[in-house]
């Protein structure tokens, strides 16, 4: 390795560290909380204001919750409580699903999101 | 014994038997390492691209981008992946680390060794493939956010392969005068 190596590398590295600072950021900012139920139903919820919602599920009720621009399901009559587990979500295409009783949480930012996974 | 009248064709035909030799070998290394399971997908050393190195700076720009084409072309046939979303990401990030390299090749030349090379070379592959799948199949948002990781990574996978093309050159023989161009 010589020294124009190590301007090369150094410039390489300078590049990468640039990346972090342009893209590593927080994600999409999600603008909508939308929620699926299990009846199909589509709800948004502007996460700019604070609310809950409680919709009905197989099982019993589910609570969703927006407070400051962040949403969670904040309890859910199901067995296993996952969707409860998975907290907070505050990043564009973060979500919390509830599968017993059908009710999936999906925060919305901008920008397409055609598929969620693709395997090569 | 010297021959007084070596046929033109022979150093021709040694070219193409050598980058065969060399291409089969960089297939080798491509189908092994597709088959070992990486932590992240679209994460992987690119082991391979040390063959692509050693031709380069042994042999030269059109040696490397001859090994380099069949290596992914081949390894897709053989691996199944021909014409399918991961083959044209593979092309894509080995058309930019060749275009990479030949610009380094340009601007440094010799001065240049193999690690100044592979890691600018595989930072370029490493962005290709990013923008072709964000502009293709992925969202663009989930790439992007992805991207300084794997980028940091390539980074990393360059500057391995480019000292493992090093310790290649430096025990590979002196080149055989009749060799040169």
């Amino acid at each position: 390795v010589n020294r124009w190596d190590l301007v090369i590398v150094a410039l390489c590295a300078l590049a990468v560290g640039a990346s972090w600072r342009l893209l590593g950021g927080p994600g999409g900012v999600p603008h909508t909380a939308l929620i699926t139920t299990r009846a199909g139903e589509r709800i948004e919820l502007a996460l700019a204001r604070d609310t809950t919602r409680t919709l009905p599920g197989r099982h019993g009720p589910t609570t969703v919750e927006v407070l400051a621009g962040r949403a969670r399901i904040s309890d859910s009559a199901c067995p296993q409580k996952l969707c409860v587990r998975a907290g907070w979500l505050s990043a564009a295409g973060e979500s919390a699903a509830c599968l017993p009783n059908g009710v999936v949480l999906r925060l919305v930012g901008d920008g397409d999101e055609a598929y969620d996974a693709l395997s090569l | 014994m010297k021959r007084m009248t070596p046929s033109a064709s022979e150093p021709e035909l040694r070219r193409d038997a050598r980058l065969a030799a060399f291409a089969a070998l960089a297939v080798c290394i491509h189908l092994l390492e597709a088959a070992l399971p990486m932590p992240v997908p679209g994460l992987k050393p690119g082991l391979a691209n040390v063959v692509t190195l050693v031709v380069l700076l042994r042999w030269g720009l059109a040696d490397a981008v001859a090994v380099q084409l069949l290596r992914v072309l081949v390894a897709s046939l053989a691996g199944g992946s021909f014409l399918s979303p991961g083959f044209v990401l593979a092309l894509a990030g080995a058309i930019a680390s060749l275009g990479m390299l030949a610009l380094v090749h340009l601007l440094f030349g010799r001065r240049a060794g193999p690690v100044g090379h592979a890691a600018p070379a595989a930072l370029a592959h490493m962005s290709a493939q990013l923008a072709v799948a964000a502009l293709w199949f992925l969202p663009p948002a989930g790439v992007l956010r992805l991207a300084p990781l794997l980028l940091t990574a390539a980074l990393g996978f360059g500057i391995l392969s480019g000292m493992l093309a090093h310790a290649v050159l430096a025990r590979l023989p002196p080149r055989p005068p009749e060799a040169r161009p």
